[in-house]
């Protein structure tokens, strides 16, 4: 009896409510600084550094940078592509075509093919425009040269 | 980040403009804070409305055109504040003046600056890179940028050209807005987001202050503003942080009708509701519950028939002319939804998503018991419900607890229905932004409960915590 009475007064409702809002802010204040992913603050510390189109490339790659500036120069405004080889829902897919734009992504018979798998080298009714490879390689209908 | 900082200007002086002739014409009264608050976001559904008008009517999104749209409301809206009998009334904050801080108060307003201060300085330097973002609202937004107006096939573009053309545009609008004076400049685009999490927190506090105490205020302020999930949105260029700031002002707003009958009220939260159907297609579910719910308060309580059926026919004028413009434009150019396809809904694949009903609840359990997305709001929410169960159906908590019930169950009833992709895939990539949706919604109910005894014992502490 008396074991329970102590802790009732112990529990009280202003120790209930600190400790709540104690264990609050310290697992608020731990998961924001805490990196939620690999490298977070090297990235940051990077993008501070970097201006303009370099934190472009800081955060999508100095590769996927360098192909889509290539693309770009081969794909007239207006014209459609296909990225090959890519899940629908990959990253590198989703921003291709964020730069790539007012070049058009579509699936099936497009203007022109771009895969960002270095591998593949043939596309059917298609010709492989020159590149350095290292990303990718893309691909213009054969009707269109 | 001169002509981002112009974009938000010209569209909180548009927003304070429509407001401020609300308040003279109404003599509805409010602090700065709720002024601003209100204006910033009377602003955006105001400039994306616009916008959309503007290409209906095949004017070029251009900063031209902006600066001369902001400056005829402004003009029209003075002449109106001028022109209208009565005086525009700015409420004094409920316990007096603002200072002294309790150290609770302290501790709270430096948690809301250290949050809002990191989640800037981790928006400032980064171009538009999540996922979503990139597949959706920015690429939206650079294609009517560069474009300068909707092109017209856009409502009926393949999924591979662009995600989810079916989405309302708030959003990528205001992007296009912000562009307008920026030039496309898809690194300073992202102020945007941060400066609707300051303003969301402010109007939160000010909406609360309306009910609670000044001490109990800024608790539940701080907590919402620190959620994880709620800051880590606010870093990204996602519509679901917008969605939720709109239902929760519409939320508050409801419930603060239903206690006072003040039909201020009444109008702004209709106002909410209807931007919300902007911001996201769920909006339609909010939206929808705020309806049935306001027939069966005005059923139940006391007044006259013709004054009820007033109010319900306000309700809906407001919502019908600012949804209409985008729900004509939808429902003529019929975008697919991606995630439910009406056709496509069969017995099999309902029968297919009721058995993994336990994979959703163990998603649902995940989000409610890690502290990583939500620290431990939904704990603490459930189990303000749990402890103040007999009070959840008295009053006008009952309405806002059917609000919470018949939305959430909408949105299960989604999962059920959903025809795009198997229900694990779909659930454990949305179930978070779902629940954010919600949370703001879900703080104020939990403030609702538990004050009067949580405000007895800051008053002990030495809060301030004194009605209006």
């Amino acid at each position: 009896m008396s074991g329970s009475y102590t802790v009732h007064r112990w529990l009280n409702k202003e120790r209930v409510l600190t400790a709540i809002f104690s264990l609050w802010t310290i697992l608020w204040l731990f998961f924001l600084i805490r990196e939620d992913k690999d490298g977070q603050y090297k990235t940051y510390f990077k993008l501070l550094t970097s201006r303009g189109e370099e934190k472009k490339q800081v955060i999508y790659g100095r590769d996927l940078i360098g192909f889509s500036e290539f693309c770009k120069d081969m794909i007239p405004a207006g014209q459609t592509y296909e990225i090959m080889g890519l899940g629908d829902y990959d990253v590198d897919k989703v921003r291709l075509r964020y730069l790539l734009w007012p070049a058009r992504a579509e699936d099936g018979d497009t203007d022109f093919k771009i895969t960002v798998d270095p591998g593949i080298k043939d596309v059917e009714g298609y010709v492989r425009l020159v590149h350095d490879g290292s990303k990718g390689n893309i691909f213009i209908k054969k009707d269109r040269l | 980040m001169t002509g981002a900082f112009a974009a938000l200007m010209a569209l909180e002086a548009t927003g304070l403009v429509f407001f401020l002739v609300f308040m003279k014409k109404t003599a509805y009264e409010c602090t700065m804070a709720e002024l601003l608050s209100v204006s910033f976001f009377a602003g955006l559904g105001i400039v994306v409305y616009t916008l959309f008008i503007f290409d209906l009517l095949n004017i070029r999104f251009a900063v031209t055109n902006y600066l001369f749209f902001s400056a005829a409301c402004l003009v029209a809206g003075i002449f109106i504040i001028f022109t209208l009998p009565g005086r525009i009334i700015l409420a004094p904050p409920r316990a007096g003046s603002l200072f002294p801080l309790s150290l609770a108060e302290k501790i709270c307003l430096s948690g809301i600056a250290i949050q809002f201060l990191w989640i800037l300085f981790m928006v400032l330097p980064s171009p538009v890179s999540s996922h979503d973002a990139v597949a959706n609202y920015a690429l939206k937004s650079k294609i009517f940028y560069f474009t300068g107006l909707i092109p017209e096939n856009f409502f009926n573009m393949p999924e591979a050209s662009v995600a989810h053309p079916d989405y309302p545009l708030m959003l990528p609008l205001a992007m296009t807005w912000i562009y307008g004076f920026t030039g496309f400049d898809d690194v300073v685009v992202n102020i945007v987001m941060p400066v609707i999490y300051a303003a969301f927190i402010v109007l939160f506090y000010s909406l609360s202050r309306r009910q609670f105490g000044r001490t109990f205020s800024a608790i539940c302020a701080f907590m919402l503003a620190t959620v994880p999930q709620f800051a880590d949105y606010a870093m990204i260029i996602h519509a679901d942080i917008i969605l939720a700031v709109f239902i929760t002002a519409a939320f508050i707003y409801m419930t603060l009708y239903m206690k006072s009958l003040d039909k201020n009220y009444l109008v702004l939260s209709s106002v909410f509701f209807g931007f919300s159907l902007w911001a996201k297609n769920e909006a339609i579910v909010f939206t929808a519950a705020f309806v049935i719910l306001l027939a069966f308060f005005l059923c139940r309580c006391a007044g006259r028939p013709p004054d009820k059926a007033r109010s319900m026919l306000t309700v809906l004028m407001v919502l019908f002319i600012i949804a209409a413009p985008w729900f004509c434009v939808k429902l003529l150019s019929g975008p697919a939804n991606s995630d439910i396809r009406l056709s496509e809904i069969n017995f099999a694949g309902i029968a297919e998503n009721i058995r993994d009903i336990p994979v959703l609840l163990d998603l649902f359990q995940q989000e409610v018991f890690g502290p990583k997305k939500w620290n431990i709001f939904w704990i603490l929410f459930f189990g303000s419900v749990i402890w103040k169960r007999k009070k959840l159906f008295r009053g006008e908590i009952l309405y806002m607890t059917l609000f919470m019930m018949i939305s959430s169950a909408c949105y299960f009833s989604a999962y059920i229905l959903m025809t795009g992709y198997d229900l694990y895939f779909f659930a454990n990539t949305t179930i978070s932004r779902f629940m954010l949706h919600f949370c703001g919604a879900a703080m104020f109910l939990a403030a609702y409960l538990v004050h009067d005894d949580i405000s007895r014992v800051l008053e002990r502490c030495g809060g301030k915590n004194k009605g209006m």
